[in-house]
């Protein structure tokens, strides 16, 4: 393919940026996606930016915004005879007392899985067995759970069901925007746009009147954002723009949107480090509600025990980073994780610890 | 897991009745379900895998037109300078 990061094109950007930012006093960004945090921070982006331009890390991990209640109810489920399915992130997030990886070495049946796919194949093949997938994830992977639910709807399985934790991002960015910390722009997330297409990003452009760019995740699509925010804040203008023009179309995946609307519907949903974001979560229609194992199994009132000292929920919402907190690096590592976010490759923790502990 | 990577298809193959796509990134092969796409993947295409799903098909023109709006913005910039 292309080499898209060509050094002279990297600095040409860098300059440029420099160069714009002269002309504002202040400009704060946030990005909700782990991804583009992964590309910031593996790549220095915030080191040659000016001091005047901050771009904050949001709730862009899905595993990081799944409640410890939803974490708790895949153990409580283990305990009770179900196999539960993940994907690999989710086994080491810490539930109240344990994860599922302390809750498999008990002897309960934990099984990673690459795809919501090979947890069916499972479900076909162990008939006698009751499975459970946890399925995380934006609107992104979203569409993969609607599509085996539909192909499953017809077929003679009644062994397999869903934890459904997906989450729909728009929403999350509304109330950030409404109640959180001050912000100017976004880089609005490039997978989930593949999926969504710019839709979702108008209506909040307006109401807000904040600059929004969905980016790509090479050094240079995260610059080539930046420099279109700019110059919309230059020139006092607040609209939705495609830097990542090479994945996402205007208006998106539409097979996939079909997909999810056919299967999903628009709930609220608390998020971690959230209360109920509206409309922030997707909901299994009714159709589909015999694959939802709250409806399948009576799960009892499970009470959150936030760890002392664990500020996820302030690093989630923007309003810190990871090195103010007391437990990074320190009680709080990628081998014995605290926090969600310390354990997903796309949580801003386990970045920051990765790359810059400082 | 919600990470995606543009990976090159190599083969496209048949299974219970699924077609899959068998591409490669690196040297490591991935096998991803062609559900979530209308339109035909061809071998040579690039395509965003997520958990064992083709999201997006990408094309050597589409990285082309980036890099053409990419100067145009530049262009554009220069322009504003002035």
């Amino acid at each position: 393919m292309i080499n898209i990061n060509d050094r002279a094109l990297i600095k040409k950007a860098i300059d440029k940026i420099n160069k714009l930012a002269e002309k504002i006093d202040k400009l704060k960004i946030m990005h909700v996606c782990g991804s583009h945090e992964h590309t910031i921070c593996k790549y220095g982006i915030r080191d040659v930016l000016p001091e005047n331009i901050t771009v904050v890390p949001g709730p862009g991990c899905p595993v990081c915004v799944t409640t410890q209640k939803e974490i708790d109810t895949a153990i409580y489920l283990a305990d009770n005879g179900y196999v539960i399915t993940t994907l690999g992130d989710m086994y080491r997030v810490p539930g109240s007392e344990k994860s599922l990886m302390e809750k498999q070495s008990e002897g309960c049946d934990v099984r990673i899985v690459y795809s919501i796919s090979e947890a069916v194949k499972m479900a076909k093949k162990e008939r006698d067995k009751k499975f459970v997938f946890v399925a995380i994830g934006f609107e992104t992977t979203a569409p993969t759970t609607g599509a085996e639910l539909i192909s499953l709807k017809n077929k003679d399985v009644n062994n397999f069901f869903i934890l459904n934790c997906h989450r729909q991002t728009p929403p999350v960015m509304e109330f950030l925007l409404n109640e959180g910390v001050y912000l100017d722009a976004f880089i609005c997330p490039g997978h989930v746009s593949t999926i969504t297409g710019l839709k979702p990003y108008y209506g909040l452009c307006e109401k807000y009147k904040a600059p929004m760019v969905v980016a790509g995740f090479e050094p240079i699509d995260v610059l080539m954002a930046i420099i279109m925010i700019l110059k919309q804040v230059i020139s006092g203008e607040a609209k939705v723009e495609n830097e990542y023009i090479r994945a996402v179309k205007p208006e998106g995946n539409v097979l996939a949107q079909k997909i999810i609307n056919e299967v999903f519907e628009s709930i609220d949903v608390p998020w971690r480090g959230f209360p109920v974001v509206k409309n922030g979560g997707f909901g299994l229609r009714e159709k589909y509600k015999k694959f939802d194992i709250y409806e399948h199994e009576d799960i009892p009132e499970i009470k959150e025990k936030i760890p002392k000292g664990c500020i996820c929920d302030k690093i989630l919402r923007g309003e810190k980073l990871p090195t103010d907190c007391p437990l990074f690096g320190t009680v709080c590592t990628p081998l014995n994780p605290v926090g969600s976010c310390m354990v997903s490759d796309e949580g801003t923790c386990r970045i920051f610890y990765k790359y810059r502990r400082i | 897991m919600c990470l995606a990577i543009p990976c090159k298809v190599v083969e496209i193959i048949e299974e219970d009745g699924e077609k899959y796509a068998i591409a490669e990134y690196k040297g490591v092969k991935q096998k991803a379900k062609l559900t979530l796409l209308d339109k035909e993947v061809k071998i040579g295409d690039y395509i965003l895998i997520h958990t064992g799903y083709a999201l997006e098909v990408l094309s050597e023109e589409d990285a082309k037109l980036s890099l053409e709006a990419w100067e145009e913005l530049f262009k554009a910039l220069e322009e504003m300078e002035q």
